[in-house]
C-alpha cells in the first residue's frame, strides 16, 4: 500500500508546430516508507514526473497510461476527486520557496489554509503551527506567524513551506530542488531538515534534485533520469554508477573537476530507435542505434543501457 | 579593467559595502565568494549603475562611473553585461525566446549579426527551434545559455556572472563554465564571478576576493 506505480506513462507538451515528450514510457514503481531521489540535468522530465503524480501539469500536457496509488488509477479520478489527495495524501513543497508562498498574506494565514484540510477548530490550527514551527527550529514561533515571506531568510522561507506541506500530515511528501539556489550552509540545514521528516509521521517522500551530495546524503533509493526516461536506479546508484550518463553526469561535479560530457542531449522533439544517449556514449555499439534498451538488472541496480543485458 | 575604490553602501542603518577596493585586470576572472546576503549582490548592481554607491569610485576606461548621469552611463553599458542566477525573470514571458534574445541590441541602437547569433547557438549546444519558444516551455539550462548569448551579441568587455549556475544541474553548469572560459581566453574578456561554490570558484577563476561582514578580505 502507498507505492506509486506508473504504466506506460508518457506527457506530451503539444503546440502548433511540435511535440515536446517529456516523459516516456514511464514503468516505474516509487516504493512507499523510502526516501528517494530522482536526479538528473535539468529538462530531462523529473519535475514533470511529480507534477505528474500531483495532478498539477498545465491544461496543455497531454498524458497516456497509468499511474497507479493504492489500487487506483489516479490519471482517472475526476479532477475535483483528485484535488483532495492534496494536502491529505500528497504534500508539495516546491522549488524557490520565495515564489511559492504568497507575498501578500502572513505566515499565519498560508500556514491555516493547509492545517484547515484537517482541523476545523482555530485554537488547534494555532496549537500545531506553532508546534511544527518549533519542531522545525524556529525559537520565537508566534513571531514567524506573524511574518510576511519578505521579512523571512531563503532558509527561513524554506523551512516554513514544509512546515506548511507537512502541516496536513500526508502520506507522502514531493519536494522539487529543494536546495536550488540555497548557500552551502542553508543546505546543510536543509538536509537535516528533510532527515527529520519521518519524525513528523511523514515515511515517504520524493526528492527532485540535481544535487548529487544532497541526494547521496539523504535518499534510500535513487533514480537517474536522461531524455524523458529513467536510465539506472538503485541504492548505490552514486557511489557505484553503472549506466555511461550516470558516470559522466558524477564526473561533472566540481569535487571530480567538472568534466565535459560531450555532446547534446537530443531535443524532446526527436524520436529515435535507439537508445536516447547513444550520441553522447563513449561505450556505443551498432546495437544501441537500432534498438531501445530496457532497465536491466545488476548488482543493486536496474540499468538501461545493453553493457547490462545479461540474456535473461 | 576596472578600478573600483573606496565603496561604500548602506541600506537603512545596515551597512552592506564598508570600503570596498579592488582591480579587475584586463583578461581575468575575478572571483567574489560570500555568503547569501553577504552584498555581493548589491556590489554588482553598483557596478552595472542600477545602484548608486554612498561614496566611492569606479574607474572604467579613465572615467568615473559613479559621477555619470544616465545618458553619459549608456556609452559603458554596453561594455559591461550581467548574467544572472535567475534568467527567466530576464526575459518577457509573453515575447518569444527569439525576439527576447536581439532586444538589447535594438536598446544600442546595433544589427543582428544572424551568423554570430548561429554560431553562439551551436557553441551553447542549443537547438535552433528554442528561438520559437516562450520562457516557460524551456528548462533553465537552456534559458541561462540564452541569458549568455542575448550579453554576448553585445561583444561586451566585462561580464558579471552572478551566481550563473547555481540554478543548473552539475552537468549543465560544467559545460556552461567551460564554454564562458573559451571565450574569455578567445576574446580577451574580462570576467567577475560571484558565487558561495568554493569549488567551482576554485576551478574557474585566476583570483578570488572574500567579501564578508560587509569588508573584501
Amino acid at each position: 500500500m502507498g507505492d506509486i506505480i506508473f504504466e506506460d506513462f508518457n506527457v506530451n507538451f503539444e503546440t502548433r508546430k511540435q511535440n515536446v515528450k517529456s516523459v516516456r514510457d514511464m514503468n516505474l514503481t516509487i516504493k512507499s516508507h523510502k526516501i528517494t531521489g530522482i536526479v538528473g540535468e535539468s529538462g530531462c522530465g523529473k519535475s514533470v514526473l511529480s507534477l505528474s503524480i500531483l495532478g498539477l501539469l498545465p491544461d496543455y500536457a497531454k498524458t497516456s497510461g497509468n499511474i497507479y496509488y493504492d489500487n487506483k488509477d489516479i490519471t482517472a479520478l475526476a479532477n475535483r476527486v483528485r484535488e483532495k489527495y492534496l494536502g491529505r495524501e500528497f504534500g508539495y513543497i516546491s522549488q524557490n520557496p520565495s515564489e511559492s508562498l504568497s507575498p501578500i498574506r502572513k505566515i499565519r494565514k498560508q500556514f491555516y489554509e493547509s492545517l484547515d484540510l484537517v482541523e476545523k477548530n482555530k485554537a488547534e490550527i494555532e496549537k500545531k503551527s506553532i508546534e511544527i514551527l518549533k519542531e522545525l527550529g524556529f525559537e520565537k514561533p508566534l513571531e514567524v506567524l506573524d511574518k510576511y515571506p519578505f521579512q523571512l531568510s531563503g532558509g527561513q522561507q524554506q523551512r516554513v513551506l514544509t512546515g506548511i506541506a507537512i502541516s496536513s500530515s500526508p502520506r507522502w511528501i514531493f519536494a522539487d530542488e529543494p536546495t536550488k539556489g540555497l548557500d552551502e550552509n542553508i543546505k546543510k540545514d536543509s538536509l537535516e531538515l528533510f532527515k527529520k521528516l519521518r519524525s513528523f509521521g511523514i515515511d515517504s517522500t520524493l526528492v527532485i534534485t540535481h544535487d548529487i551530495d544532497f541526494a547521496k546524503n539523504l535518499c534510500d533509493e535513487v533514480m537517474v533520469m536522461y531524455s524523458g526516461q529513467i536510465v539506472e536506479m538503485g541504492i548505490d546508484v552514486l557511489d557505484n554508477p553503472k549506466h555511461p550518463y550516470t558516470k559522466g553526469f558524477i564526473e561533472s561535479m566540481p569535487s571530480k573537476g567538472m568534466k565535459i560530457m560531450e555532446g547534446k542531449t537530443l531535443s524532446p522533439t526527436e524520436d529515435i530507435r535507439g537508445c536516447r544517449f547513444a550520441n553522447r556514449c563513449g561505450c556505443k555499439t551498432k546495437r544501441c542505434d537500432l534498438e531501445s534498451p530496457k532497465l536491466y538488472n545488476y548488482e543493486n541496480s536496474q540499468v538501461r543501457c545493453f553493457l547490462y543485458d545479461k540474456g535473461e | 579593467m576596472i578600478k573600483v575604490s573606496n565603496l561604500d553602501k548602506s541600506f537603512g542603518d545596515k551597512k552592506i559595502l564598508n570600503d570596498i577596493n579592488f582591480t579587475l585586470k584586463s583578461g581575468e576572472i575575478l572571483s567574489i565568494v560570500g555568503d547569501s546576503g553577504s552584498g555581493k549582490t548589491t556590489l554588482s548592481k553598483i557596478i552595472l549603475g542600477l545602484i548608486k554607491p554612498d561614496r566611492g569610485q569606479i574607474i572604467y576606461e579613465g572615467v568615473d562611473l559613479v559621477n555619470l548621469g544616465k545618458k553619459d552611463f549608456k556609452k559603458y553599458r554596453k561594455d559591461i553585461q550581467i548574467i544572472s542566477q535567475n534568467p527567466s525573470s530576464f526575459f518577457d514571458p509573453s515575447m518569444k525566446l527569439g525576439r527576447s534574445v536581439i532586444e538589447p541590441l535594438k536598446n544600442f541602437k546595433l544589427k543582428l549579426d544572424d551568423e554570430k547569433l548561429k554560431d553562439l547557438i551551436e557553441e551553447f549546444k542549443l537547438d535552433e527551434k528554442v528561438l520559437a519558444r516562450y520562457p516557460h516551455q524551456v528548462s533553465g539550462g537552456e534559458i541561462q545559455r540564452l541569458s549568455i548569448i542575448r550579453a554576448l551579441l553585445l561583444e561586451p568587455k566585462i561580464l558579471i556572472l552572478d551566481e550563473p549556475t547555481s540554478m543548473l544541474d552539475i552537468s549543465v553548469q560544467a559545460q556552461i563554465l567551460d564554454i564562458l572560459k573559451r571565450i574569455q581566453v578567445d576574446k580577451n574578456m574580462s570576467y567577475i564571478f560571484i558565487s558561495h561554490d568554493m569549488e567551482v570558484v576554485e576551478i574557474f577563476s585566476d583570483r578570488v576576493l572574500n567579501l564578508k561582514n560587509s569588508k573584501l578580505i
